[in-house]
């Protein structure tokens, strides 16, 4: 066989694999976790840098909490700790990260977080493996939730591409690298279990969803008032459903807790809490100021999740799992009202998907707008997300790059904070057109009424 | 009949199982191995490094050591009573002393480096006193802005600098070196701490806190060194017995050694983080001091194994630092002669 017939051989066994594959959903997992993969090339250096350090802690026997480099709870810490494994037994990476000297003035900007320590592309791709595999997770059970509701496969399929496709997904996963899919992908899983009745496990699931990013625990309430619902129309014990389910939480607590409970350090698993809240040493009065409202701010939305809880159980006349998705979309939703950071809008994603296929389909403009003014918000370092192509393949000048990041974000009033206020600001219309979308007629009614 | 298995629910299993695995192998596994060995032979020392993973590792022979193997860090007891006062006069940032110590511990214990104390204000005069006879070997970590008058008052012939010049070394971090003492619970400053130390002023006083440029005498690479900081740092370069490596801005340098009666004076520069941290890892674990020459580097990555090498040793006081990760290292040994 000559070397032409070998190649056209091959090009047909690829064409009869791609030729085999009739469900569409295979065909959008191929093409979103390509888009995944290319956009894992390009790093926000700066989060990236600490998951290197946190490995290098955990490889050198540190564990998460005893020397410094890891600021959440434990359980991205864990995935981590996975990834470190994984990278030891099965691949080739040799060195991790490298200092650019050009960008060192990148790592004193006031008001943002860049790091000129620039882990290889390799070493950023398998530990964003993880959040590429909860994207495609988080997908698949919306997709599934919808087709539960809906009976419609479109409708599912339509779902997974909002959400496996979503631009802001993919740079919180793949280029910033940050685990709030995670976060996202447990609590779509509690809302599944729960569904199915599966208590303790959906218990668990929930906790861990807490315990990687906070923003799920707002949910409790009206989780609770679901699993109460739901027993009132299928007619078994209430509080015996949420007790497993407390005790499948307090399970995963323990679990989750275990080494620094043993330890006596589970303080610093909560740093993170007095870091944002203006509570550590030597912050300035902006961070004081901001840490102080946004305490305010979630201490309002725990008591709105409260008063949702009680008026899912007893005033709502929906049917469970429909007030469940919209009460939970609300309460996402609010914890948006404090400006986010682009990740943190990931949490709100799932919810916004299911009600825009499944209800309304004007949210869909809410995802377009959030979707791509996110990601436009998160990339306000712009050239910086390239510095890993250049410092580890030399397919891009650093001096040259240094001087473009530097034109972008030098200067009294630098481009880069034009993009951020630009992108900021869209971003949080997009949040706020949910609000109004979900409350714009009580609002014009309400306005009416105290014209007349 | 087939089982009515729900796959979410496997899915939900698995995905909570992987996260205990993840921690696992966090806490508990040995997964993560890493050794060194070294064996002097007639002019050569023969190698050998080994990484259960895949890993960076380096080789760094270097001559004209002084050989700190025991370290004390000070941790002023004082300190918050009097930081506000210290801060207006010098400019000092606050530091967690404690919690410094601790990571500085262990940055040294993951580069085998395992003889480290801490020691308070109070008791640091006896430790000068104790070791005054031959404080050769061993080191004196201080991050605090001033020393107690028991130890420091700003003459050359206090016990601290006698000891300096008896042949201990002195690691000074986080503020003007020697600037402030402090007597009767009052704050003392010295004038010309510099020139008493060094001969003349050559601390960064502008507000240029970041380097901009490779120190070019290939012990940045050979140690990949990374913290970039200037705070208090020196200009070395007008100073006989001196060193400066890693990064520099207007001749400041990171960091820097200088000779001191038989002793040596280092002062890293910058605020507490954890490239400074790993900067003062590589440097106490190494054994570098102000007149080190760095002999010859060999570089490469371990893969699942071990991987064995020769290098040529010019002198009887060469010294061998082999350390894993690179830049960020996780593991490291020195081996002398």
């Amino acid at each position: 066989m000559s070397e032409c017939e070998g190649r056209i051989g091959i090009i047909d066994r690829v064409n009869g694999f791609f030729g085999s594959i009739k469900h569409p959903l295979l065909w959008l997992i191929i093409i979103g976790t390509l888009i995944h993969l290319f956009a894992a090339v390009f790093q926000i250096v700066f989060d990236n840098d600490y998951w290197a350090l946190v490995i290098r802690n955990i490889e050198a026997g540190n564990g998460l909490y005893e020397v410094t480099g890891y600021y959440y709870t434990p359980v991205w810490g864990y995935v981590l700790g996975l990834v470190s494994a994984l990278q030891t037994v099965f691949l080739d990476l040799g060195m991790d990260v490298l200092r650019v000297v050009e960008f060192f003035f990148a790592e004193d900007l006031p008001y943002t977080y860049y790091s000129a320590t620039v882990p290889s592309i390799a070493f950023s791709i398998s530990t964003k493996a993880p959040l590429i595999l909860s994207d495609l997770i988080l997908a698949y059970l919306v997709r599934s939730l919808v087709v539960d509701s809906t009976g419609d496969v479109k409708k599912g399929n339509l779902a997974f591409i909002l959400i496996y496709m979503c631009p802001l997904l993919i740079g919180a996963s793949c280029i910033t690298a940050m685990p709030d899919t995670i976060a996202a992908m447990f609590t779509v899983m509690t809302v599944v279990l729960l569904r199915r009745d599966h208590h303790f496990l959906a218990g668990m699931t929930f906790c861990i969803a807490v315990l990687t990013k906070f923003f799920p625990v707002f949910l409790f309430f009206p989780l609770v008032a679901y699993v109460l619902m739901r027993s009132r129309d299928n007619g078994t014990n209430g509080v015996r459903n949420v007790s497993a389910a407390a005790f499948g939480a307090v399970v995963a607590l323990l679990v989750v807790f275990a080494p620094q409970l043993i330890e006596g350090s589970i303080e610093s698993c909560f740093q993170f809490l007095t870091d944002r809240t203006g509570g550590s040493q030597g912050d300035s009065i902006l961070s004081m100021f901001t840490g102080r409202m946004r305490i305010i701010v979630y201490g309002a939305i725990t008591i709105a999740s409260l008063y949702v809880g009680y008026y899912m159980y007893k005033k709502c006349r929906w049917d469970a799992d429909r007030a469940l998705m919209f009460y939970g979309f609300l309460m996402m939703a609010l914890c948006m009202i404090y400006p986010p950071t682009p990740q943190y809008i990931v949490i709100l994603m799932p919810f916004l998907v299911y009600w825009a296929v499944t209800e309304d389909r004007r949210y869909i403009t809410s995802w377009w707008m959030i979707s791509l003014f996110g990601l436009f918000f998160a990339l306000s370092s712009n050239f910086l997300v390239l510095l890993p192509i250049a410092a580890w393949t030399g397919l891009i000048d650093v001096s040259v790059l240094s001087e473009y990041f530097a034109s972008f974000v030098l200067g009294d009033f630098p481009v880069s904070a034009v993009w951020s206020i630009v992108g900021g600001t869209l971003t949080y219309i997009g949040i706020l057109s949910i609000i109004w979308i979900m409350f714009g007629e009580n609002i014009r009614r309400i306005g009416g009424r105290t014209r007349d | 009949m087939k089982p009515n298995i729900d796959s979410k629910v496997v899915l939900a299993v698995v995905l909570c199982l992987l996260v205990f695995v993840g921690e696992y192998y966090t806490y508990y596994s040995d997964i993560h191995e890493y050794d060194a060995s070294a064996t002097w032979g007639d002019g050569t020392v023969e190698y050998s490094v080994y990484s259960s993973g895949s890993d960076a590792y380096s080789a760094v022979l270097i001559d004209d050591l002084i050989n700190v193997d025991r370290l004390t860090i000070l941790v002023d007891e004082g300190y918050d009573r009097l930081y506000d006062e210290a801060s207006r006069m010098t400019g000092v940032s606050y530091v967690d002393q404690e919690h410094y110590a601790i990571q500085i511990t262990e940055a040294l214990e993951l580069r085998s480096f395992h003889d480290v104390t801490t020691c308070g204000s109070t008791d640091l005069s006896r430790y000068i006193a104790d070791t005054m006879g031959d404080p050769s070997g061993h080191g004196l970590l201080v991050m605090t802005y001033s020393l107690p008058v028991s130890v420091y008052d700003g003459t050359s012939d206090c016990p601290l600098l006698e000891w300096v010049s008896a042949g201990g070394s002195l690691y000074w971090i986080g503020s003007e070196i020697c600037s402030l003492y402090t007597e009767d619970g009052v704050l003392m400053k010295v004038n010309n701490s510099q020139e008493l130390l060094f001969g003349i002023d050559c601390m960064n006083r502008s507000d240029e806190y970041l380097a901009d440029r490779i120190i070019e005498n290939g012990f940045t690479d050979a140690l990949c060194l990374k913290n970039s900081g200037l705070n208090f740092a020196l200009d070395v370069t007008d100073i006989a017995d001196s060193l400066a490596i890693g990064y520099s801005k207007d001749g400041y340098s990171t960091i820097s050694f200088v000779g001191y009666g038989t002793g040596q004076i280092c002062v890293i520069g910058g605020e507490t983080c954890v490239n400074q941290t790993d900067d003062i890892g590589q440097v106490i674990a190494s054994g570098l001091s102000y007149g080190s020459t760095l002999v010859e580097v060999q570089k490469g990555v371990v893969t699942r194994g071990e991987y064995t090498a020769v290098m040529d040793v010019p002198s009887d006081t060469a010294s061998l630092y082999v350390f894993t990760g690179g830049f960020y290292t996780n593991f490291g040994e020195a081996f002398h002669v």
